[in-house]
């Protein structure tokens, strides 16, 4: 290995006093000794040259290179850029004006811009990055110990190793890990030189990077975490590279890169035989001669997609709406910037894959067009969802009885066959909550006919009224058999099997509180206050605060023996899940200052003992004390990705009741870390349950049972990504509650039979066996499909789009005690909405409140038909 | 808190005595499982019962669901005044055979 790996390349280093000397004299050898020109740079404050003094010995260093003279064709030229350890970069960033950037950390930023070279960012170096933290936002990397929480702070994924390469970006811990920073930096440079690789970046980067030699694969994969499991070192970025796909043979526009250089297999496993798969991405380009499209994923990976006689295309469409086909406009909606989704075929073939594309999925007629953002779209979709279930239910047009309701529907809607039903409480609950938001958004009185007769079937069949205790429960459900009923008393789920579990109490609420915010009903709100009462007496804990996730079915005890590994355990269902299920909604509509509390009690909760040290994700179970606990069932030491998310869109709607700035950064911090961990950066979506640490050799955090998605998880980026970039403004939250509809908009609407799909396959493809592919099961119903319909119209218009809403009520005679009309639909942001006009029973109606969101309801002897008009505060 | 059983025919009659409430309820729980046959005929004598809190209902409502589980049909007889006006209020009255003495209930379940 004499060969001198860094021929004819330059490595820019960054200097100023205290310099850790072996470090600095370690690179000017090393790198030499690999053929490459090592220039040092500073700030010269108009002199020829400084001379510098080190941080252990006082040794002094003489620098000429100008930092402030490196125009665009100089940095071009670099092939590493180097932030070494030491005070240097702290010297650096010294700016006599504080509205300017440092000059140093202009050139930092310049250079970021530049992904074909290499930045090198070691120990205390990061400190330059702190003025512009967008570069490290949501990028792994490594630093000095005493930064990890600058790192975090910054918004970057902190990770404990030594080394770390995410794209082109590759942090050392210490100049005590200088030698081996070093060493990966002439891996990448020389791997990105190799002949090899110059073919597979020009034909992956596509016509966009055509000419360059450096590290786009590279800068491909790094920064999503998710690139390929199996690397190590040039190995993966080779891997990686492999899959982007190359042009056609005779394609004229990277034909001059493609010299027949035989490739030596990469170490590691790279699939040899062909395979189907979905790429997401924005189109760069597209080249009509060779029917070739370059993508840009998600995540930043140039992709090349080819596309054949047989290639179809169509346009996205809704529950309801036909299949519009798109084949035959191709060249007018391949335009820059438009986002797709492309199914097809990867060819193992010269070293690398052709992607052919077989199915294309448009978002919209132009490139800044989702269908999804059309004002509508969401209200119909949840109006398509609420008949699919009134049908599936109790038929098309016919009475509504619940005694003909099952929880178990096959994938039409039809209940399976035979005699015995069971009717869970959660479920119905579910049910009313879509029904009752149908009717909140579309005035459909038969969605509020199923919604009410549905709470009315709840409280004389599923409700138990402790005497003794003054509380409020709720059975599991019924089972129905030959026409009787038999009472199912405590839960019938494994996790939960004869105990009762708080999940189950809390949605047993859902459906009831959403329909009273319409009509005020006070025996639901009786039942929902003598329920709070349970929450409070056998659930909470005094001590150490939250609330348990069990208790047994005699005493009501979280504490006793026969609750197995459920014994005094709280968990985010029990601990969280008041917020999303019913605790918001029934604060909206009363406004009582007891429920604030118990919302801020709860989200106090999170931003305490749910972020953990180590893992980006949170922790979801705790014993009594909060201490974790890591050993529950198939929990163990997993994540679900959907809590995280979710935690992000309440913490981002409890900003609208009472805010804190633990609330807000706990959101954010969340919401740029899940892209990294939760995400598909190759084909969009968001996955399941996945390893909350990485084992010893893992880049990747592991599935923990499969790659599928589930739908209501996409509901929960969705809604959190909308909420947080409607508080916050941020382009990237924007970006991602869209690819994330976009996902779920495409896949999981299930055209054929209506509804959604519970699951689809890591490709979108609908995954159709056993309980999944089930449309009526517990927490299926019509609870989160619905949910996501509801909110996503309420953010996107109101928070997103200035565009108004108008919400339909029915408030009974003897509703709202004090006749006060709460119209807020979510917890929004204060002086963001205002309430335009109210109509009732058809008539202009003056006593409302604009700011507020209330209307004083007249006195009346029949129940009310309001109509409430939204508008959002222009800024 | 006292159980007893018998078994009359095809059915076993097991009989409770004295408070069934929360201090009660889990021994009173156990007990009662215990003597539970797996298959045939129940019939839980609760004349001899004081009282019965909500504790006693839910271990009614246990019992019962392991009946359904199980293979045994189940009826109730001496249900307290009290506590029948109790189960008819929480709605589970309806889902017991609830007959008049040990007789009718050994009646009920044979017939």
């Amino acid at each position: 290995m004499s060969e001198k790996r860094l021929a004819g390349s330059t490595v820019a280093i960054l200097m100023e006093s205290d310099f850790v000397e072996p470090e600095i004299h370690y690179y000017q050898r090393r790198f030499t000794e690999e053929g490459a020109r090592v220039e040092f740079l500073t700030r010269l404050w108009g002199q020829e040259s400084i001379t510098f003094h080190g941080h252990e010995y006082g040794n002094p260093f003489t620098v000429s290179g100008d930092l402030e003279a490196v125009d665009d064709d100089k940095l071009d030229g670099y092939d590493m850029f180097i932030v070494p350890s030491g005070i240097v970069s702290d010297r650096l960033r010294y700016t006599d004006d504080v509205n300017q950037l440092a000059p140093a950390v202009q050139l930092l930023r310049r250079a970021f811009e530049r992904p074909n070279l290499l930045k090198g960012i070691i120990c205390h170096g990061l400190w330059l990055a702190a003025p512009i933290p967008e570069v490290v936002r949501g990028r792994r990397l490594t630093c000095h110990n005493n930064l990890v929480g600058d790192a975090r702070n910054m918004g970057a994924i902190y990770t404990d190793q030594d080394v770390v390469v995410d794209g082109d970006l590759v942090t050392g811990r210490s100049f005590n890990h200088c030698h081996e920073f070093a060493r990966m930096m002439i891996d990448l440079v020389a791997a990105a030189r190799a002949p090899r690789a110059r073919q597979l970046v020009a034909a992956g980067a596509g016509a966009a990077g055509a000419t360059m030699g450096a590290l786009p694969e590279i800068a491909g994969n790094g920064s999503n975490g998710h690139g390929n499991g199996n690397g190590n070192g040039n190995g993966a970025t080779a891997v990686i590279s492999g899959l982007v796909a190359p042009p056609a043979n005779g394609n004229g526009r990277a034909a001059a890169a493609l010299e027949p250089v035989a490739p030596p297999r990469p170490p590691g496993y790279q699939p040899d035989f062909t395979f189907s798969d979905l790429v997401a991405g924005y189109i760069t380009g597209y080249d009509p001669a060779s029917d070739t499209i370059d993508l840009k994923t998600n995540e930043g990976k140039a992709i090349q997609a080819r596309l054949t006689s047989t290639t179809s295309a169509e346009f996205l469409r809704n529950l309801g709406e036909p299949y519009v086909d798109a084949t035959g406009h191709l060249d007018e909606l391949l335009k820059p910037g438009g986002y797709l989704f492309a199914y097809g075929i990867y060819y193992p073939e010269n070293g690398a894959y052709t992607f052919e594309a077989k199915r294309l999925v448009f978002l919209g007629r132009q490139a800044d067009e989702y269908n999804f953002e059309r004002p509508d779209w969401w209200v119909r979709q949840l109006s398509a969802l609420a008949k699919f279930y009134r049908k599936a239910q109790f038929g098309e047009g016919a009475p509504i009885d619940y005694t003909n309701y099952r929880t178990a529907l096959r994938l039409g809607g039809e209940k399976t066959s035979g005699l015995k039903g069971v009717q869970e409480t959660d479920t119905i609950s579910r049910l009313v909550y879509g029904m009752a938001s149908a009717y909140m958004l579309t005035g459909d009185e038969d969605f509020l006919d199923v919604a009410e007769q549905g709470t009315a079937y709840l409280r004389d069949h599923m409700r138990f009224v402790d005497r003794d205790e003054d509380v409020v429960y709720w059975y599991h459900g019924i089972e129905v058999r030959d026409g009787t009923e038999h009472k199912l008393f405590t839960s019938e789920f494994g996790d939960d099997y004869d105990a009762i579990p708080m999940y189950e109490q809390i949605y047993a609420l859902a459906g009831p509180i959403q329909l009273w915010r319409l009509t005020g009903d006070p025996k639901i709100l009786d039942d929902a206050e003598g329920t709070l009462r349970l929450f409070r007496k056998f659930y909470h804990d005094p001590e150490q605060g939250g609330w348990y996730s069990h208790i047994d079915p005699i005493l009501l005890s979280p504490h006793h023996e026969s609750l197995g590994p459920n014994r005094s355990r709280k968990n985010w269902n029990s601990v969280g899940d008041h917020a999303p299920a019913y605790l918001t909604n029934l604060y909206l509509g009363t406004g009582d200052p007891r429920h604030a509390e118990m919302l801020e009690e709860t989200f106090d909760l999170i931003v305490g003992h749910f972020p953990q040290e180590g893992s980006p994700f949170v922790q979801e179970r705790f014993h009594a004390d909060w201490s974790a606990d890591r050993s529950w069932n198939w929990q163990q030491d997993r994540a679900v990705v959907g809590h995280n998310l979710k935690i992000a869109w309440n913490l981002m709607r409890m900003m609208a009741v009472r805010p804190k700035d633990r609330y807000r950064q706990l959101a954010v911090d969340i919401g740029r870390k899940m892209p990294q961990v939760g995400a598909d950066p190759q084909r969009g979506g968001w996955y399941d349950v996945v390893e909350q640490h990485l084992q010893e050799g893992q880049e990747v955090h592991r599935f923990v049972w499969h790659d599928r998605k589930a739908w209501w998880q996409q509901e929960q980026a969705i809604l959190a990504y909308q909420i947080l970039a409607g508080h916050t403004g941020d382009a990237e939250f924007r970006r991602r509650a869209r690819e994330s509809a976009a996902f779920y908009n495409s896949f999981f609407l299930d055209h054929d039979e209506g509804g959604v799909y519970f699951n689809v396959l890591a490709n979108g493809l609908p995954y159709l066996l056993g309980n999944e592919r089930s449309k009526g099961s517990h927490s299926m119903s019509m609870y989160h499909g619905a949910e996501l319909c509801f909110l996503a119209t309420v953010y996107e218009r109101l928070l997103l789009d200035d565009e108004p809403l108008t919400l339909h009520f029915r408030p009974n005679p003897d509703g709202f005690a004090d006749r006060v009309l709460r119209v807020a639909p979510d917890a929004l942001p204060p002086g963001r909405v205002r309430l335009d006009w109210v109509e009732i029973d058809g008539q202009p109606y003056q006593d409302f409140d604009a700011t507020a969101l209330t209307v004083k309801l007249p006195d009346s002897k029949t129940a009310l038909r309001v109509r409430a008009h939204l508008s959002p505060i222009g800024n | 808190m006292r159980l007893s059983t018998e078994v009359r025919g095809d059915v076993t009659v097991i009989a409770l005595e004295g408070s069934l409430d929360s201090r009660t309820a889990p021994q009173a729980q156990q007990e009662i499982e215990a003597l539970f046959p797996e298959e045939g005929l129940v019939l839980l004598d609760l004349s001899g019962t004081t009282y019965m809190s909500s504790a006693g209902l839910r271990v009614l409502l246990l019992i019962y669901r392991r009946s359904q589980n199980g293979g045994a049909r189940l009826a109730l007889t001496g249900v307290p005044e009290e506590v029948h006006d109790i189960m008819a209020a929480t709605g589970f009255l309806d889902f017991f055979t609830v007959a008049g003495s040990v007789e009718d209930g050994v009646k009920a379940l044979t017939v």
